[in-house]
């Protein structure tokens, strides 16, 4: 934290009161605008109600309801990386960051569970402090006590407590065998090199399913399975192998390549430069898709991709 | 008029195509071609393979077939196996007796009944449409050509109302030509192998009039090129049209690397680009970094995932790149 290169602070705030939530967020915000930086506020439309009616310079900041911010891991987290990169700094910008997590099926919430400790990762060089606060008064225990293996330190009050349960991002976010659909793939698409192939097998078949606001989704999700499959060819023999599960809602698609030994976990969670990283064509695929995870096992690896309707 | 095509990719559900081959393995590599092509459009495929006697059981040549395309394919067995057992793909040793039937006369009313029975089960069972390989045997063209001379010497005149009457193998695709360009059977892509060898050239040339298209067998198992890449006349510069992956890039790199100079703007006309990867857009912007300031990269119509693609690496910001709505040039 000294020097001239600030890097990022990520915090959780266990708040079970809005007086808890206040003790922290005013003068994490206060302090904030006092020292010139930018301040994004995304949080429930209660807490914002509260701090419009706390905060003495409201109108510096600004405030987003967190249901619109938190649709998918990925955009959410590309979107956060953009407005952090648009401060130049001196200085930290700072982030209070509330996601959802009610109403949200178990493996969504494991999804967000990962955001927040692969934030650990993406962020890392970032000019940021972001404090997510988690409401213990309505959240289940286990995103509660997750908060603490996922965050390096929790902030309570101005008091920062690093935290000794903080388990990093490379133990807690392990990369798990994803859930497939239940039934039987719309259509498959045995195993190829050629990528073109693979494009117009998507597009095909979610143009066609998918209903009218179907060709947006299909030109997108077929370019990040492209990205995605292009990623496993380079890491095996050059060939994958396609399942796609297509209906009016939910768009998913499962690009398996044998023998591919991927050369990291979260392939496309660093931001992206000039000069090519492996895997980075799958940021495109995490902004695109509503989830992507990628798995390897001792026989090939997988990514699996889904364009699902967003909880809003 | 008969339509010259040049790769099996690139026939469509509508067209009737004649491939005449001299060699049997221009034929045979055409087989995962035409596979490919349905899978890439959702369709099922039927091969019909002209080879019904009555000792060969059904489910001997389905095997037979689908080892030769997992074979050709580089893919295992249960791999065809699977769209077997799907249903999207299927073997037939004839349709309704087409093209195989002993003495080469048959019903081409029967033939089309059956074209359109197996195209409803297609979209019955959820595919986008039915794509048919009929591999006509040389014998069957001799037969059928043989039958055609007594054929032509009866006249037309008994065809305008003899329904039933035994058709020739070129009266068949003829009637099949004509319910297709009438509307008919438009869910359908129909293929016709014809082995040429032994077969009088006249003969074939009938054969030909009959399909609205043909392609020629030697080259159809190559796509047509992905990347089309034109030097620009008025200004420093390139026009792209169709799709860059990791298969083209060093294609395109070269272009770049070939038209490029320094001391100019260089503009990429892309209206007619439908697909760049990451990586192909990477390097757009690597050729704009390499400027000083003064002279800029400019991406004239860039296809929206293109502009996505800028925008969501932050590529979008660069002082030397410039995104032109509409092409200039």
């Amino acid at each position: 934290m000294t020097g001239q290169r600030a890097a990022l602070v990520h915090q959780a705030c266990i708040y079970g009161s809005d007086a808890e939530f206040l003790a922290m967020a005013v003068p994490f915000i206060d302090e904030g605008l006092a020292d010139d930086v930018p301040v994004i506020a995304v949080t429930t439309a209660h807490n914002i109600a509260l701090l419009r009616a706390t905060v003495a310079d409201c109108a510096s900041v600004e405030f987003i309801e967190n249901t619109g911010w938190y649709r998918a891991p990925g955009r959410t987290t590309i979107d956060f990386h953009h407005r952090i990169r648009e401060h130049p700094g001196p200085g930290r910008i700072r982030v209070l960051g509330e996601v959802v997590w009610q109403g949200r099926e178990p493996r969504r919430v494991r999804e967000w569970k990962d955001y927040e400790a692969l934030a650990n990762i993406t962020f890392a060089e970032a000019a940021a402090w972001i404090v997510c606060p988690y409401d213990s008064r309505v959240l289940p225990d286990d995103v509660v006590a997750d908060a603490r293996r996922t965050h390096p330190s929790c902030l309570e009050g101005r008091r920062t407590r690093a935290s000794e349960e903080y388990l990093g991002p490379a133990a807690f976010a392990v990369p798990r065998p994803p859930v497939l659909p239940a039934r039987r793939p719309d259509a498959i698409l045995p195993l190829t090199r050629d990528l073109s192939a693979v494009r117009r097998f998507v597009e095909t078949w979610t143009t066609a399913r998918a209903g009218a606001a179907g060709a947006d989704r299909a030109t997108e999700l077929s370019a990040a399975v492209s990205e995605a499959a292009g990623h496993l060819a380079e890491s095996g023999d050059g060939r994958v192998r396609l399942r796609l599960w297509v209906d009016a809602e939910t768009l998913s698609c499962e690009v398996r390549a044998p023998e591919a030994r991927l050369p990291g976990a979260h392939p496309g969670c660093l931001p992206p430069a000039v000069d090519p990283v492996p895997g980075d064509g799958l940021w495109l695929a995490r902004y695109l898709c509503s989830s992507v995870t990628v798995y390897a096992d001792a026989e090939g690896s997988t990514a699996f991709l889904e364009m699902a309707p967003v909880a809003g | 008029m008969t339509r010259a095509l040049t790769s099996g990719f690139s026939v469509r559900r509508g067209q009737h195509v004649c491939v005449p081959y001299g060699r049997p393995e221009d034929a045979v590599r055409l087989l995962p071609v035409h596979l490919t092509t349905a899978l890439e459009h959702g369709e099922k495929i039927i091969y019909v393979c002209g080879q019904g006697t009555a000792g060969d059981g059904a489910a001997g040549q389905a095997g037979q077939v689908a080892d030769r395309l997992s074979e050709l394919l580089a893919v295992s067995r249960q791999e065809v196996g699977a769209l077997v057992t799907r249903g999207q793909l299927a073997v037939r040793s004839d349709l309704a007796g087409w093209p195989t039937a002993c003495g080469g006369r048959y019903d081409a009313e029967k033939v089309l009944a059956a074209l359109l029975s197996e195209c409803e089960v297609a979209r019955g069972t959820g595919y986008l449409g039915l794509r048919v390989c009929v591999a006509v045997p040389a014998t069957a063209s001799r037969t059928a050509a043989e039958s055609e001379s007594t054929a032509s010497t009866a006249s037309g005149a008994d065809r305008v109302d003899g329904g039933t009457r035994p058709e020739s193998l070129t009266d068949v695709e003829q009637w099949i030509s004509t319910a297709m360009s009438g509307g008919e059977l438009a869910e359908l892509a129909m293929i016709c192998h014809y082995d040429q060898r032994g077969t009088e050239p006249e003969r074939m040339t009938a054969v030909r009039r009959a399909h609205p298209a043909v392609l020629d067998a030697r080259h159809a198992h190559h796509r047509e090129p992905l990347l089309r890449v034109i030097r620009l006349a008025d200004r420093r510069g390139l026009r792209l049209g169709g799709e860059i992956d990791r298969t083209n890039i060093e294609e395109f790199a070269a272009a770049l690397v070939a038209a490029f100079h320094p001391g100019e703007s260089f503009h990429l006309e892309l209206d007619e680009l439908r697909y760049a990867d990451v990586a192909a857009v990477r390097l757009m912007v690597q050729t704009a970094e390499a400027f000083p300031n003064g002279h800029r990269v400019v991406l004239h119509s860039p296809a929206p995932l293109i502009r996505a693609t800028l925008r969501i690496y932050g590529w979008d910001r660069l002082p030397t790149l410039l995104i032109e709505e509409r092409s200039s040039g």
